[in-house]
């Protein structure tokens, strides 16, 4: 494979923002370490538990899934290339997407922008739910109560890979910024604050953004999960 | 230090945490259980119908101990015994108690706008489903709006008592009280009356 | 006149404020209101157990493993600036 010099990409650390405590988390600094002196396992596991995340954070700069794991490639090559010289001033996560946003959107410059083609077959029409309604304001008892609530899951249907297929298919669907934030908190299991870090974006609106996100899965999950008739 | 009781989900699960409490002993007190970052709550008697679940507690709450709107709040809490008399059947006879005053309350009010034959239409179902089923009948046939909506509250609240739904069946049972004396301290006397049967129902006092 | 009190809320003001409920960003007093509505409210009680289930299935999309390609050509990478160094 060939290895493009990594143009323009700044692997300066920023600065410690005042009030934080700088310096590594004891895991990362391990992970360093061990790294630097050229543990191939080490290296596997830290892009396990990022390459889906980076993926996703490029495919918000670039037209295509292909190109945003060019560029992710791109961006390992300048992480493996700045890690021992990495002095720990910003944790390693953080320091390695700003590797891969500046990665991203050189090459998203580039590239000519257009909507995301989503690869993932269309969910099969289901019985459609009954429709989630509320009460009117001017109901006389209760207005802004359910009307017609929510029908009863049958929760073990949460646990199988149609259920997977059809979580992942509405993730696709979503607009980007909730797509993002969804995926980063609720698959990866990013912290609000990394989340909103990444972003640039404040707490309140990264939960609205996550709110609308997952209300459209679970309604998306509705339809199909809901209890078979007896 | 005033008695305080708590309500659990099965289990001892603390019902929108999530986290367990730890049990008592045969006769002492369970750990002090504190949780990290967080604040405990119990109730008096006045604040058990805001909180119902599963399993009532008798618990002993760490000082200082605050009152709020209603209730009580500390840093720390231990289970002292469970109130074994708060049952499934407890539950569900509360939620027919408060359906019936809504029946009460319906037939007060259609007597007062002279429909005397709604009134004892109301009087005669001994089932909660049946009484539900009249009552649902009345909803849309009576003509002013009050009697329409007591018909309707005592409806909803007779289904969700039939559904053990005890809870749901007390709360409409407090709205309607509010339309029926046309008073919106009625919602706090029901809540208080619907306390009151609670501890009477289980043998609690409050000191 | 139905909710008597001014402060209870009702399920479509509810469902709005689950995120920040999950997140455990309400002030003390909605946060009292929303578990008070949850008590009563049978709906809106399936409603959150539903949006948990869905976190929790959605997590579990993390289970996924790295596609073997990828896995080859980064570790050739990391081979080559190992040799270079």
């Amino acid at each position: 494979m060939a290895s493009p010099e990594p143009s323009g990409k700044t692997l300066e650390e920023p600065p410690v923002p005042p009030g934080s405590s700088p310096g590594l988390s004891a895991e990362d600094r391990l992970v360093l370490q061990r790294i630097a002196a050229g543990d191939e396992k080490a290296f596997l596991a830290l892009v396990e538990r990022n390459h889906r995340a980076m993926v996703r954070v490029a495919l918000s700069y670039v037209p295509s899934e292909a190109i945003a794991e060019e560029v992710v490639q791109e961006a390992w090559i300048g992480i493996v290339q700045g890690i021992a010289k990495f002095e720990g001033r910003c944790p390693l996560r953080a320091w390695m997407f700003r590797i891969l946003v500046n990665c991203a959107r050189m090459r998203g410059g580039r590239e000519a922008r257009s909507t995301p083609f989503s690869s993932l077959a269309p969910v099969d029409s289901d019985a459609p739910p009954s429709p989630e309604t509320f009460r009117p304001p001017d109901d006389p008892r209760w207005p802004g109560h359910w009307a017609q609530g929510p029908e009863p899951w049958a929760d073990e249907r949460l646990f199988n890979a149609e259920a997977a297929r059809r979580i992942r298919s509405e993730i696709e669907r979503l607009p980007p910024n909730q797509r993002q934030v969804i995926t980063l908190r609720d698959i990866e299991d990013w912290d609000s604050s990394e989340v909103c870090e990444l972003l640039g974006i404040s707490e309140a609106n990264q939960r609205v953004l996550l709110h609308r996100a997952r209300t459209r899965v679970r309604k998306a999950l509705a339809g199909w999960a809901r209890r078979a008739e007896p | 230090m005033p008695a305080a009781w708590k309500f659990l989900s099965p289990g001892r699960v603390a019902p929108f945490g999530g986290v367990q409490w730890p049990e008592p002993g045969p006769a002492s007190p369970g750990p002090w259980f504190r949780p990290p970052g967080r604040e405990v709550y119990a109730c008096r008697i006045v604040d058990l119908p805001w909180w119902l679940d599963a399993e009532l507690w008798e618990v002993e709450m760490e000082n200082p101990v605050s009152t709020l709107e209603s209730q009580l709040v500390a840093p720390a809490g231990r289970l002292l015994r469970r109130i074994a008399s708060w049952d499934a059947s407890a539950l569900n006879a509360y939620g027919a108690a408060c359906a019936l005053r809504v029946r009460d309350l319906a037939v007060g009010v259609l007597r007062e706008e002279g429909r005397a034959t709604e009134a004892e239409a109301l009087g005669r179902p001994t089932d909660l489903l049946e009484l539900a089923r009249v009552a649902r009948g009345f909803s849309t046939e009576a003509s002013t709006r009050r009697g329409a909506n007591l018909a309707g509250y005592l409806a909803e609240s007779a289904t969700r008592a039939s559904q053990g739904a005890g809870a749901a069946a007390a709360n409409i049972a407090a709205n309607a009280a509010v339309s029926a004396r046309r008073q919106p301290s009625a919602f706090d006397l029901e809540r208080e009356w619907q306390a009151w049967w609670i501890a009477r129902r289980t043998g609690l006092r409050q000191n | 006149m139905s909710a008597a009190r001014p402060t209870d809320i009702a399920c479509q003001e509810v469902v709005e404020l689950l995120t920040d409920f999950l997140e455990g960003a309400l002030d003390r007093k909605t946060r009292t209101r929303l578990e008070q509505h949850l008590v009563l409210c049978p709906g809106c009680t399936e409603y959150l157990r539903q949006l948990r289930l869905t976190i929790g299935a959605t997590r579990r999309l993390s289970e996924a493993e790295l596609p073997e390609h990828v896995r080859t050509a980064l570790l050739d990478v990391f081979r080559h600036w190992r040799e270079g160094a």
